[in-house]
């Protein structure tokens, strides 16, 4: 039987002070995070830099992105473990919203995992990061 | 029969259950905020009125905006 996947949704607040282009270097990464743990992206959700409730590490806003994903069920923990390297992840939170999904019925082409079609979007931005900043992508295809 | 301590005024109701497309999940801080105290406190049940099961998701929704920053644990009023 095939493996049963489970959808999530993550909210990722980065550090502010961060150039425009390398936030879209570290998107793109975090969404590598996930197609790499054999993940698929579902839905991605740029909330922008928003005031911070409290300060935390020193800021007073954060960029907030909102990603959902589905995946089998070590996609949540990778992820978890990647952000946590990342010194330019103020904190992250994922929540399950479904489990016990069968890969095949979700949106989203079955057979690649890894390349879903409607990350398109994110592959481009992901490229455009690579060529702006060859020496940081490298480091994620480790 | 009146009873003597009687409360008076508007009934309470769940503003969840009179209004299902009131969002109530932690992406819709403007919401939940408004079943804080000065303090940030979570407001019981008995004061906002709602019924237990919005409560519950409630309860769970305002704290999972808090980790996120989306609402204050504390606030000096």
């Amino acid at each position: 039987m095939a493996e049963l996947w489970s959808r999530y949704e993550s909210l990722i607040l980065f550090d502010p002070d961060l150039g425009e282009e390398a936030r879209t270097e570290l998107i793109g990464r975090v969404k590598e995070y996930i197609s790499n743990a054999s993940g698929r992206i579902l839905k991605t959700d740029h909330w922008g830099l928003r005031d911070l409730a409290f300060a935390m590490k020193g800021r007073s806003k954060a960029y907030y992105l909102l990603v959902e994903f589905a995946g089998p069920a070590p996609v949540s923990t990778e992820l978890a473990r990647r952000l946590n390297l990342l010194d330019t992840v103020l904190k992250f939170q994922t929540i399950k919203l479904e489990d016990r999904l069968d890969p095949s019925e979700l949106p989203g082409p079955g057979e690649e995992p890894g390349v879903p079609a409607a990350e398109e979007k994110a592959a481009e931005v992901a490229a455009a990061a690579r060529a702006g900043d060859v020496g940081e992508a490298e480091k994620t295809e480790e | 029969m009146a009873h003597p301590y009687r409360r008076r005024g508007r009934r309470k109701v769940c503003r969840f259950c009179v209004d299902p497309s009131l969002p109530l999940n932690y992406k819709h801080p403007e919401v939940l905020r408004q079943f804080l105290s000065e303090r940030a406190k979570i407001v019981p049940r008995r004061i906002s009125g709602n019924c237990s099961y919005h409560q519950r998701l409630l309860t769970r929704e305002i704290k999972r905006a808090r980790n996120v920053a989306l609402l204050p644990f504390t606030e000096m009023p």
